[in-house]
């Protein structure tokens, strides 16, 4: 019985413990099935993560050259020291002993390390000790590594060779390696390539085993722009001086080809030094405000070339065709009136413009129509973004001419084109102004103005493999004869007009002066955005230069027509455009032929003939022609250049006769006739 | 030893000494010194059906079959590791040579970069301005006179 019983408590002792086990094994499979079925996919990335890891190989940031190839902007492989926070159990000991290697103080070390440290989370485990090392702290940390968790990854410094100069258009990049101002940030994706990856397999303590490539890293494109740096500088220093002596608060400088729109210097002025990594305030300020394509600012009295090209191109007037521009004052029935800064009589086109009087091109828009005026502005490209490689550009402000309904208040009121006609009630940049003085001084075409001239790629075979660079092409816009008579014109302004503080010696030069007061919180500040728009020289020009002087109490012809003539001339010796004018300016005036009774024009044709001031005697700036008589021809071509006269040669021998007679003073565009003889 | 011949007998005596000696380790009734008496001859037949001719190898044979064998291990061995050796070493060396021109090309971006900075303009104009545009002497200085200035003898 005993037995009996021992063997049945045996046996269910026996199935207990089966049943245990069975059900320790059941368990065992249930989870196996969880990790193997139901979670597989979970488990198996969890499991490739842990031990495949993707290593980020930063690409080489392309570089961005001035037109003579050299840097602006470069890009060096560096590498730099990192630590996991989170594995120095000791950071005031690590520091201590890091520091010194690196040449810093140990507390600047052990503070972000404990704060990182204490704080935990997901942004702690990564903290740079030493970014850009030098070689010397590299070998100084490479012991180092076997004592402490320090890491050493490839990294890259990027370097501006030229410093301020041309700031605003290279730009500069933010500690991510993206770009944030200038050409940096505008075609960041093109300069900045694309990251290689590698893979790496490592073990359960992260050590790696095999490292292998899984995508090569593609570097960055470089551009050339069409910068010339020693018009950059000199543009940019120019410009400070012209601030400071003018009491402005801020101002532009462009310099633009006009043949083909390529920007030869840009600068603003607040500036900023894209080499410094943490900016003042007012850097980082200056750094996101590029006034020449970013703020739009009234421009006044250079509206008015386009208003007079208006009238001229669409045939409505004549340079010589007579303005009487009311004394000073035009009164209209229900509107403010148009003052002149002096008071004018009766003005031809011409002098119009040379004289800029609000009253003569206003009279000009109220012939040809506020819809004509639209046109007009439209093909100058204003209203219009120019495209130009630079971040947020502003298209200014033009209103559209025609409103939608009557409660349409973004349109233009019937008296905006008068306004408009003398640069009231739009806004354009500089790079805008700068494109539609490109079009009289080009001859009438509108071109695109761009920074880009080149762009390549470099290849792993050292290489560069060039890329197409999309430019619009150029529009014709006015007929090339307008285009001619307005340059003459606008040299009338530099030689007679508001401008002649822009005269270039040397060259000859065309412009217009702008001052648009400024009106802010309900009242007129008695300060002035200040311009001058010009291109030099006038035949056939090489460089369009306008200057943009915000805030200042002085009218343009005296703040920014000084700038003007700085930066041109020294562009003009810079692409050594030869003279066509004596480097010295004579003094001498000669008397111009009095004109004959204008009819009487427009909206004053009924009134009585006002008292007219006597005609302004106009300086006749030319060399005097020197005698020639008696001398050969070999001496009187060598005369003639150095003094830098045109002359016209008829025969051989001995010069007899020659027109204009010695003495006289030669007007611009006149050549001197010289006949030689044989006998005497 | 005299001369060469007895050389050649010293090593022929040795010879037979050597032969001799093998011949006396084999148990033979045939070959034995005959005593100086009298001599009785058995005669005991031999069955030489079962005899078989063996044929007896060249002593190089089995050195030449060694030295074959290890020469063409050692050939199988060369084949297949100097290639694969070569390779590593080629190899190695281009990624040498990568890394190097890698270097290089960081060290000509580093020397074209510090080219610029001293060649551009804000530098040259520093260094033009430092060393060519001293300012002149005070005493060096003419300041003409106005053209209100008239001369005049009665201060005198």
């Amino acid at each position: 019985m005993n037995q009996r019983q021992q063997k049945l408590g045996s046996d269910r002792r026996a199935v207990i413990a089966a049943a245990v086990l069975m059900g320790l094994a059941l368990a065992v499979v249930v989870k196996l099935l969880e990790f193997q079925v139901l979670k597989h996919d979970y488990y198996a990335e969890r499991g490739r993560r842990q031990h495949l890891r993707d290593v980020r190989l930063p690409a080489l940031r392309g570089e961005v050259l001035a037109r003579d190839s050299h840097p602006l902007a470069i890009s060096i492989r560096t590498e730099s020291a990192v630590v996991n926070p989170q594995q120095i159990r000791d950071p005031e000991f690590f520091a201590r002993v890091v520091a010194p290697a690196l040449g810093k103080k140990p507390e600047e070390l052990s503070g972000p390390l404990i704060s990182k440290k204490q704080a935990g989370g997901p942004g702690a485990s990564f903290h740079i000790v030493a970014r850009h090392l030098t070689k010397e702290q590299r070998e100084r940390l490479v012991p180092l590594q076997r004592t402490f968790p320090i890491h050493i990854l490839p990294d890259a410094r990027r370097d501006y060779p030229s410093g301020v100069t041309g700031a605003h258009v290279v730009g500069a990049i933010d500690a991510e390696g993206d770009g944030n101002a200038g050409v940096e940030q505008k075609l960041n994706e093109e300069l900045k390539g694309r990251d290689g990856l590698i893979q790496v397999l490592a073990g359960s303590r992260q050590d790696r085993f095999i490292t292998w490539t899984k995508r090569d890293s593609l570097p960055g494109v470089n551009v050339t722009l069409a910068i010339d740096r020693v018009i950059q500088h000199s543009a940019e220093r120019f410009l400070r001086e012209g601030i400071e002596q003018a009491g402005a608060e801020s101002g532009t400088v462009v310099v633009l080809d006009p043949r083909n729109g390529e920007i030869l210097a840009l600068a603003n002025y607040p500036t900023f030094d894209p080499r410094r990594e943490r900016p003042t305030p007012a850097e980082a300020a200056a750094r996101h405000t590029n006034i020449a394509v970013q703020i739009p600012c009234e421009p006044g009295s250079v509206m008015k070339m386009i208003t007079v090209t208006m009238g001229i191109d669409s045939g409505l007037f004549r340079p010589e065709t007579p303005i009487y521009c009311e004394n000073g004052a035009f009164p209209r029935p229900g509107r403010r009136a148009i003052h002149d800064v002096h008071r004018y009589g009766t003005l031809d086109v011409s002098g119009v413009l040379i004289k800029s009087s609000n009253i003569g091109v206003a009279k000009i828009s109220l012939a040809a129509g506020p819809q004509r005026l639209y046109e007009y502005l439209k093909r100058f490209g204003i209203g219009d973004r120019t495209g130009v490689e630079l971040p947020a550009e502003s298209r200014g402000i033009l209103r559209p001419q025609a409103c939608r309904d009557s409660r349409d208040r973004n349109c233009w009121t019937p008296a905006s084109h008068e306004y408009i006609a003398f640069g009231h009630e739009v806004s354009a940049t500089a790079v805008q102004l700068a494109r539609a003085v490109a079009v009289i001084a080009n001859g009438g075409l509108l071109v695109q103005p761009h920074l880009v001239i080149a762009k390549s790629r470099p290849t792993p075979d050292g290489r560069e493999v060039p890329l197409p660079v999309e430019i619009a092409p150029p529009k014709r816009v006015l007929r090339p004869e307008t285009a001619i008579t307005m340059r003459r014109i606008m040299e009338r302004v530099v030689l007679e007009g508001t401008g002649k503080a822009a005269a270039i010696p040397g060259y000859s030069a065309g412009g217009k002066t702008g001052s648009a007061e400024i009106f802010e919180d309900g009242r007129w500040l008695n300060r002035h955005n200040s311009s001058f728009i010009g291109f030099a020289p006038v035949a056939n020009p090489r460089i369009v230069v306008v200057v943009t002087l915000n805030r200042t109490p002085k009218l343009g012809g005296v703040s920014a027509a000084p700038v003007f003539r700085k930066v041109a001339e020294t562009a003009l010796r810079v692409l050594h455009v030869p003279m066509d004018r004596p480097e010295t300016l004579p003094e001498v005036r000669a008397p111009q032929p009095k004109p004959e009774k204008p009819p009487v024009l427009l909206a004053s044709a009924e009134k009585p003939a006002p008292p007219q001031e006597p005609p302004a005697t106009p300086a006749l700036v030319g060399p005097r022609v020197p005698d020639f008589r008696g001398r050969p021809l070999v001496a009187v071509l060598r005369e003639a250049a150095s003094l830098g006269l045109p002359v016209e040669t008829l025969g051989r021998g001995v010069a007899r006769e020659q027109s204009p007679p010695p003495g006289t003073v030669l007007a611009p565009g006149m050549r001197v006739q010289v006949r030689f003889g044989l006998t005497p | 030893m005299t001369g060469l011949e007895a050389l050649l007998d010293w090593f022929a005596a040795g010879r037979e000494a050597v032969e001799e000696s093998d011949r006396s380790a084999v148990l033979d009734a045939r070959l034995r010194a005959l005593p100086r008496e009298e001599i009785f001859l058995y005669v005991k037949p031999i069955d030489n059906t079962q005899v078989r001719c063996v044929a007896r190898r060249a002593e190089w044979a089995p050195g030449a079959v060694t030295a074959a064998v290890f020469l063409v291990a050692a050939l199988c061995i060369i084949t297949a590791i100097v290639p694969s050796t070569t390779i590593l070493a080629i190899n190695h060396r281009i990624e040498s040579l990568k890394e190097q021109k890698a270097f290089e090309l960081n060290e000509l971006r580093r020397l074209r970069s510090e080219k610029a900075e001293l060649s551009s303009a804000e530098k040259l104009e520093q260094y033009a301005g430092e060393r060519f545009i001293a300012p002149p002497a005070k005493a060096m200085v003419y300041a003409p006179p106005a053209k209100s200035t008239v001369a005049s003898l009665g201060a005198r």
